[in-house]
């Protein structure tokens, strides 16, 4: 992977961004860069506003206040059609991997294809439907249902579905929560080979410090709604400061 | 893929299969009503419909060949009733054929019933009015029943009397014993009073009856609106007044006799001494008598007969019941 | 709610139009649900039947069954009680499938890859609620009438042709319009109440269970609301 040097460009860039569910603010004018290339882990106890801030980069949520830049585009103020072209570059995968039930593997990893009016024929959809099948290594999955498959290749199948529009930026909401550890592990090492074979960015929402220490690059901490502190893993963990130190416990 | 061409296909059959149910029975309802066979207008008139709509059937000699188009006012005493009749009809039909409304069964719809008329007529033609008979209303049968009830009452206080006379005149018991007849017409008379009196009780009571049910709503008063029920009432009322009539006439064939007699008793000359010396006129006294008792019996019949009737059932047992206590 | 109804015809009147999915789903609610609605249909045409009959011949009127049941069964029974089988069946199903798709995050996954999952989700089931229960409610109305037949013929001998000339002899179309007519109303109001429950679905599986509970017993409710309604107004006719 290219490590950051000096003439870094930015993919998404967050500024002063506030969201409050009722009296809840979770998150409080949080600033966050992301570089082209690099895989930002951001790290945050339960309930402190991560996934609420990955939901706001894709437009699932409105923030209150704010300003969200990806790839150049403001997506608080752009029309659907213009929001549809930057989620096609940007993946997003769930934290409960929200395959659709109803639909086999290769209608699921269809879905996005077919949905984003990009013109396709068959054998072309039947292709990219099979070399991401491939690059998580569940090519006999194809005409299985969700439900047939363990967690660890559901998650792997989730993975496929959104890296097969091939997405500039990647955003994981919580990779291994709900895995054990050695799928956690295959989890992140296919994270990191995708991130390589791709040239991805990547923003990865976790608490789990196994995750962090395996995928970051870099780590920013989200307390309090802000970006409390940011840099490399092992920076953080010789910082002194308390509400820090507590995750590296 | 061809999983979905299979669901297309089963989908189809599905939507079509309601489609065609539902155009089956409009089109079935709407045949019922003649809306699909070419047909041709009559109208008729009635004072009252009783709740004739568009859309009843019409019948000739029973058979279905229409249904009625509309029912309008012309004024406040008349109805206009249109009716579509099948256009295969149109030679059937004549101009004098007489319309009257009816009821399909017990409690069913109304429709209107066509009966070809008396006498040769020219077929109706499109828009023609045709005669129309009142339906026998349980207002009409009333009002001749309470008439009937009136009549008989007059003629039981006649014969009251009549039979008074002939029983407090000595000459004439005595006549009538030397001929043998007297126990005979004693009898006869006393029965015909009893049955008369008893024929206008009957009569007081069935008229009250008749008046609460049709002030009355509920099964009752559909009953008496239905029109085969009402035959039959009808009929029994019938019965009733032709034995009423029958005696009648006797009664005035008798208080003719006995006023002859009476007066030939009076004045001792005349037809009393005609009749002891003619045989003829015996014999008819005989015969009259023997009428007499016949038509009380056929009255006893009749009596007998609405006594079965349901509705005048509860009555007599009501009656038995007091004459046990 | 009557925000969601907005929406509804909103994003409905809107391309573009999801028919893909709008076919599947009239097959899924419509056509599956056919053999449920068919069995009890039957059922109830000939247990209506036999309860009658007993009275029926009391009164000596039990030439008259097939027009009372007929009667019965197209304008009232015939919607009421499949829209109600209907509802226990896709009201629960839309609710429970829509309130699970919420919590595992789907119905984000599908606005995610480009699709409005209103339109995707919402307006194709409850449009083909609307659609698919017309029909299922005639086609139960016939079965449930064959249903009456058999029991008619349990007791005397009466001909097919006889017994739906009896009924439609009795029949109008201000029996089958308004009857035809009200099921739009309640497939709707099945539909959309079940979308309604499982799109604001809370979260958790304990949620799910309790968007498809309150689908059916809302929806149930609401027919009967709708009946009240639709009474009223064929009334005024």
């Amino acid at each position: 992977m290219k490590k950051s040097n000096d003439a870094l460009k930015s993919v998404i860039s967050i500024q002063h961004l506030y969201k409050s569910f009722g009296d809840n603010k979770v998150l409080d004018d949080f600033n966050l860069e992301l570089y082209q290339g690099e895989s930002l882990v951001v790290l945050g106890r339960s309930g402190s506003g991560k996934s609420v801030l990955i939901k706001c980069i894709i437009g699932l949520i409105t923030p209150d206040q704010g300003s969200i830049n990806v790839l150049g585009q403001d997506v608080l103020n752009i029309d659907k059609i213009e929001l549809d072209e930057i989620r096609t570059k940007v993946g997003f995968l769930f934290q409960s991997n929200a395959l659709y039930d109803s639909m086999t593997i290769r209608e699921n990893l269809e879905f996005p294809l077919r949905r984003h009016s990009i013109q396709l024929n068959q054998a072309e959809v039947d292709g990219l439907v099979m070399e991401a099948l491939e690059n998580v290594g569940l090519e006999h999955t194809v005409d299985k249902m969700p439900s047939e498959l363990s967690g660890g290749m559901r998650k792997r199948i989730a993975l496929a579905r959104t890296l097969i529009l091939k997405p500039e930026i990647m955003l994981y909401d919580e990779p291994t929560t709900g895995l054990d550890a050695i799928t956690s592990l295959e989890i992140i090492a296919l994270m990191k080979t995708i991130g390589e074979r791709y040239h991805t960015s990547s923003i990865i929402i976790t608490h789990d410090m196994k995750c962090v220490q395996l995928a970051a690059q870099r780590v920013a901490i989200l307390i309090d709604g802000k970006c409390y502190a940011e840099g490399t893993y092992e920076m953080l963990k010789q910082s002194a400061d308390e509400k820090i130190c507590q995750f590296f416990q | 893929m061809k999983n979905q061409n299979a669901e297309s296909v089963r989908l189809g059959i599905f939507v079509l299969c309601g489609l065609f149910l539902l155009i089956l029975t409009l089109y079935f309802i709407g045949k019922n009503r003649g809306m699909f066979t070419d047909s041709f207008e009559l109208k008729t008139r009635f004072r009252a419909v009783n709740g004739l709509m568009s859309g009843n059937n019409v019948r000739y000699s029973g058979i279905e060949i229409g249904a009625v188009e509309s029912v309008v006012f012309l004024n406040d005493t008349s109805i206009e009733v249109t009716m579509n009749i099948q256009t295969k009809m149109r030679d059937i039909i004549r101009r004098n054929a007489v319309a009257s409304l009816g009821t399909d069964g017990l409690i069913g719809n109304r429709v209107v019933n066509l009966f070809p008329g008396k006498g040769q007529a020219p077929v109706a033609k499109a828009g023609d009015l045709l005669p129309s008979k009142e339906e026998v209303s349980t207002d009409a049968m009333l009002q001749t029943l309470s008439r009937t009830n009136d009549n008989i009452a007059v003629i039981a206080e006649d014969l009251r009397l009549t039979v008074r006379h002939i029983s407090t005149s000595a000459q004439l018991t005595r006549l009538l014993d030397d001929l043998s007849l007297s126990t005979n017409l004693k009898a006869s008379l006393i029965h015909l009073h009893e049955t008369t009196e008893q024929t206008s009780t009957l009569m007081s009571e069935v008229t009250r009856t008749f008046a609460k049910a049709t002030q009355s709503e509920g099964t009752l008063a559909t009953l008496f609106t239905d029109t085969s029920m009402a035959g039959q009432i009808k009929q029994t009322l019938y019965n009733i007044q032709t034995v009423e009539e029958n005696a009648a006439r006797l009664v005035q064939n008798l208080d003719q006799v006995i006023s002859s007699v009476d007066k030939d008793l009076n004045q001792r000359e005349g037809t009393i001494g005609a009749l002891l010396k003619d045989t003829t006129i015996t014999e008819s006294l005989r015969h009259t008598l023997s009428n007499v008792e016949e038509s009380t019996n056929a009255l006893k019949l009749n009596m007998e007969a609405l006594k079965h009737n349901f509705l005048f059932r509860g009555y007599f047992k009501r009656m038995e019941k007091r004459k046990k206590q | 709610m009557s925000r969601f109804i907005g929406r509804f015809f909103g994003e409905g009147v809107r391309p573009r139009y999801e028919f893909g999915e709008f076919f599947h789903q009239c097959f899924v609610i419509g056509y599956k649900s056919l053999p449920l609605i068919g069995l009890t249909a039957f059922i109830i045409g000939l247990v209506l039947t036999m309860q009658l009959h007993p009275t029926m011949v009391y009164y000596g009127i039990e030439a008259q069954i097939p027009a009372m049941v007929g009667i019965a069964i197209i304008r009232e029974i015939g919607p009421i009680v499949t829209s109600l089988i209907f509802a226990g069946k896709i009201g629960s199903s839309i609710g429970a499938e829509l309130g699970s798709m919420k919590v595992t995050e789907q119905i984000d996954a599908m606005e995610v890859s480009g699709t409005n999952p209103f339109k995707y989700l919402v307006v194709t089931r409850t449009l083909a609620a609307m659609l698919t229960l017309p029909f299922l409610v005639i086609i139960a109305d016939a079965i449930s009438l064959y249903g009456s037949f058999l029991g008619v013929n349990i007791y005397e001998n009466l001909s097919f042709h006889l017994f739906y000339e009896k009924i439609l002899d009795y029949l109008f179309f201000i029996d089958i319009v308004p009857a035809f007519i009200k099921t739009f109303f309640f497939g709707f109001a099945i539909g959309i109440i079940g979308c309604f429950k499982g799109y604001y679905s809370n979260k958790g599986t304990e949620g799910v269970g309790r968007s498809a509970n309150s689908a059916v017993v809302v929806s149930s409710v609401a027919i009967f609301i709708l009946d009240l309604i639709a009474v009223q107004i064929t009334d005024l006719l």
